[in-house]
Parts: structure tokens; sequence; C-alpha cells
């Protein structure tokens, strides 16, 4: 072998190993070749077993009421906005756990520094900035160390006098975890006590009142006492959520601003065929873009997870983060797939339809609760596309 | 290694349809194919077939290349190492050589998933392709006469 050929050895092995470790361009690359397999894709594409679409046509509307009434829920019970604003929702785009921070995607211009960020009726934080053409915010979670103090209050009745004090950021404590500062008592809050937002509106704060916050922790009382109790230093608050697991809040904006999603249309490669991938015959040159959902007529196939100009890759076995689990009775609960994320005492029934919704779209049917695993969460039994008929992906 | 790559894009599309009707054991006649390049392909070209053979099967199967242009370089060394012990003219040696290759390919495909974490599969359809070989293993060998490929008997 010559010194040609042994350099085309050694670069084709290197460059097998950064495909194998997923480097991304190079995966993209891979796709490049995608226009190969038009030529029989033309001629077999409709040559496929007949789909049965009745399922899905079944399921498409208990769907769309399962993600009317989780926008509804993510609105929350109080007004979560000031007087002459409004609570849009919006999808989050963007996380960043090193920063504690979130990106929302929102309507245009309609969004300013200091909005509340609320998930159902709990204050997730505040936005810190927004992108100069308006359309992307930047929200600062609460218990960031660099966060603005927030007035809160908690009181055990609610005719009883209300303990007031600050929420502040906690750079040492647990991730999320806020500080509580210059308490107006010494009184200790009893065990999980929750807290929420205080009106301070005649100090010039805006800050919508009684959104909740967390809940208090104190350490454990000390034999013999001698707890410093008036600081407040040893008490914290806990978050009641995990805000990177969300994927819908409502944030504070004018009135009536809507915001539009991106659409693309695509077709399935039908001569392609893996356990969880799909392939499509548009790319980032039609607009697609990686992390899109891809859906089809009420059903969510999968996101888009590998993208080329001329092609891209679905990945069908992810999920999105909020999965909508609705039981016969209509009761929908919003959860991830594992069992921490599901409300105490709560348990998926077999057969509950398992939905999820984005906005511009619309409620989607994922499938039907096939069984329960310890380690795995919820089984789910998907429904197959119809890999003869187009697709569409939708960004945020 | 255009036309091998052509053509192993064309039988895996061909292998994918045939699945969507009758399941994952239909026989994959990529296999064939490997063989067919591992016993007459030249020694100096093996990395160049590897290449357009695992490139063809990734882009059909939707895996990373790199796992399968490995495994592809992999089945074709070892079937070229033990080229001498096979008569190519015979029409059991294609069929020989293709569970060969679907051994060595699975070996291969477990290992670097395993060691990258990346799916890199090889699948029963190699085995049941290999059962296509007595089929193709006269017009294989005709191809490698008409392309001047090494034909010699050992």
């Amino acid at each position: 072998m010559g010194d040609k050929g042994r350099a085309f050895g050694v670069a084709l092995f290197a460059g097998c190993v950064l495909s194998l470790g997923g480097l991304s361009p190079l995966r993209s690359l891979e796709q490049g070749l995608a226009p190969l397999l038009q030529p029989l894709e033309g001629l077999v594409s409709h040559w496929l077993p007949a789909h049965d679409a009745e399922p899905l046509a079944v399921l498409r509307e208990p769907a769309e009421q399962a993600f009317a009434a989780w926008q509804r829920d993510v609105r929350g019970p109080v007004r979560a906005a000031s007087p002459g604003r409004d609570a849009l929702l919006v999808p989050v785009v963007g996380r960043d756990r090193e920063r504690r921070e979130l990106q929302l995607a929102v309507p245009p211009g309609s969004v300013e520094p200091d909005a509340a960020v609320c998930h159902r009726g709990v204050l997730i934080g505040l936005v810190t900035a927004v992108s100069p053409d308006g359309v992307l915010a930047t929200v600062s979670l609460l218990g960031q160390p660099q966060a603005r103090p927030v007035a809160a209050e908690w009181c055990v009745q609610p005719e009883a006098r209300p303990v007031s004090f600050l929420v502040t950021g906690n750079a040492r404590g647990a991730e999320g975890t806020m500080s509580v500062e210059a308490p107006s008592s010494s009184v200790r809050p009893p065990a999980n006590q929750l807290a929420w937002t205080r009106d301070v509106s005649a100090l010039g704060d805006d800050l919508p009142p009684h959104l909740l916050l967390g809940r208090l922790a104190a350490p454990a009382e000390q034999p013999g006492g001698g707890l410093a109790r008036a600081s407040g230093a040893d008490l914290a608050l806990l978050p009641l959520l995990d805000a990177y697991a969300i994927d819908l809040v409502t944030v504070e904006g004018e009135p009536g601003a809507m915001r539009g999603c991106r659409h693309a249309g695509a077709r399935v490669f039908t001569t392609c065929r893996a356990g969880r991938t799909l392939r499509l015959d548009a790319g980032s040159g039609a607009g697609l873009r990686r992390g899109d959902w891809v859906v089809q007529d009420g059903l969510f196939v999968g996101v888009i997870s590998v993208i080329s100009p001329w092609s891209a890759l679905v990945d069908t076995e992810t999920l999105p983060a909020t999965l909508l689990v609705m039981s016969p009775a209509g009761e929908v609960v919003g959860c991830g797939v594992l069992p921490p994320s599901w409300p105490a005492g709560w348990q998926p029934g077999r057969g509950d339809l398992v939905a999820a919704g984005r906005l511009g779209v619309g409620g989607l049917v994922i499938g039907t609760v096939e069984g329960l695993d310890d380690d795995d969460g919820i089984e789910i039994a998907r429904l197959p596309p119809d890999l003869t008929r187009p697709v569409m992906a939708v960004g945020p | 290694m255009i036309v091998l790559l052509a053509l192993a894009v064309l039988m895996g599309q061909l292998h994918a349809l045939g699945a969507a009707w009758a399941g994952a054991f239909v026989p994959d006649p990529f296999v064939c194919l490997a063989a067919f390049a591992g016993l007459y392909w030249p020694r100096r070209g093996l990395a160049g077939a590897a290449l357009a053979l695992g490139l063809g099967r990734a882009l059909v199967i939707m895996e990373p290349a790199g796992g399968q242009v490995l495994c592809a370089w992999g089945a074709l060394l070892v079937l070229a190492s033990q080229r001498e012990a096979f008569d190519r003219g015979r029409p059991a040696t294609l069929a020989a050589a293709a569970l060969l290759v679907a051994v060595t390919w699975t070996v291969l495909a477990w290992l670097l998933a395993l060691i990258s974490g990346a799916p890199v599969s090889a699948g029963l359809s190699l085995f049941t392709g290999a059962a296509l070989a007595p089929l193709l293993a006269r017009p294989a060998h005709r191809a490698a006469a008409f392309a001047r490929l090494n034909v010699r008997r050992s």
C-alpha cells in the first residue's frame, strides 16, 4: 500500500470515529447523499401496505380537548399580569442551566424587561432581556444570584396577619433554591408552608400579587434553641416546579398580541427504514430546523434530529417535555415520562390517551398508555404515521 | 466505487420496501454485494469499497455512516484475507462468503455500538440475505469477469 493509500485509510478511520462520535457537521454532510435515494423512491413510494387511519381519527378530538385544558391550566387560577397587561401563552425555546435562564419566543415587540413569567400560577422568573427584533425574551429564573428581589408573604390562615419577606437569589444553595431575607416576623413557618407574591404596587412594583413562589423550608430546631430566628437567613424557599422541564408558560405582554409559528411541508422517504428514524425529503433549504416537531393530521411523529440542506432525519422516539395524559373521564395531567415528574399519588391508567400540544398546531395524538415500568415510566403504544402522506415540520 | 455505492443504496431501498410488506426478516441482498466485494475487489481498493458500501447502507438505515463503514471495512478485510480458501467459481462460495460477512458485520456492529453508544445495527436480515447468494453467485462471477476484477480460481 502506497503513501496515498495509507493516508486515505487513516483519514477514513478518523472520519468514521468522528461520525460515530456524533459530530454534527459530519452527520449533516452524510445526508448530502440523500438525492441518491430519489430515483427508486419516485417509482415505488406508493407501493406500501394500506394504513389504518381510524385510531388517529378517534383520538384526535380528545387530544385537542386535552391541549385546550392544558392551556387553561398553564394560565393558572390567578391573573398572572399587572393591570393593562395580559398573560400571553408562549413556548420555551431555549434552556441554559448554567446561567439559570430560559428563552421564550414571544410576539414581536409585545414583551418588555421585568415581565413576570408564570406556569400554572407559579412565578418562575422575570424577563431580563429582549432580543433587538423583539421576538426572543430571556428569563432569569427565581433563585439566580443576579435576579432582582421579589416581595413575598406567607400566612397560616386567610384572616391571619401575613409575614412578609424578600425573595432573593441564592448562590450557595441547591439549584433553584431561593433565599429569604428581611422577614417581618420571627415566627417560623409550618412545614411546607407555601409563599406567594405580595401586592407592593403602592411602592411602584407592579408584579402581580398572589402568584405562588415556592415552599418555605427551615432547618430543624436545635436542642436548647439559640437560632438567630429574626434574621431569616436560615429559611429557604424551595421551587415548586422544575423550570427546565416546562415548555409552555405565560408572560406579561401587550393584550391581544399574537405570534405565528414556522411551518414547512415535507414527504417521508418510504424506502428508508429504521426502528426509530424517518427521513424527510426536505431540509434546511426548505425552512426546517433541528428540533422542529414533525406532525401529520393531528399526530405527533417525532423531532428533527439531523438536518442537511436537502434532507432531515426525524427521531421518532424523542417525546415532548410535557405529555398530556387524559383519562377516559376527561381528567388531563401534564407530566413527563418518568415517575418523578408525576403528581403525588397519581398514576396513568392503561389505555389512557397520551397527547402533546404546540401553539399554532393544537393538540396532537402520541398514542395510548400501554403499561408502566419502574425505570422507564410510561410505556406508550405509539400510533404510526401514514408514510404515503405528507408531513409538516413545525418550529416555535 | 460509484457503482458499488449506487448498488448498496438500491439494495437497501429494496429491502426496506420488502420489510414494509413482510417484516424485518426479509432477506437483505446487501450482504451478497458485500461478499462479492470481499471476494473479487482488488485488495488495494478495499478501503474505498468499504466506504461505498458503508455510506450506501448508512444512508438507507439512517445511522451514522462511520459505524457502517467500519463494519464494512472489517468484514471486507476478514473475507479478503480468506479469499484463497474460496473456490470463486462455485455457487456455494458466495453463500459461505455472505455468511462470513454477516457474522463479522454483526460482531463489529455490537462492539462499535458498545464502545461508542451510537446506533450501529446489523440485523438478522443479513443472515437471511445469505440465502439469496446461490441465486446471485453466477451473475456475480460474470459481472466480476466483465469488470475485469480478480476472477482467478484459487
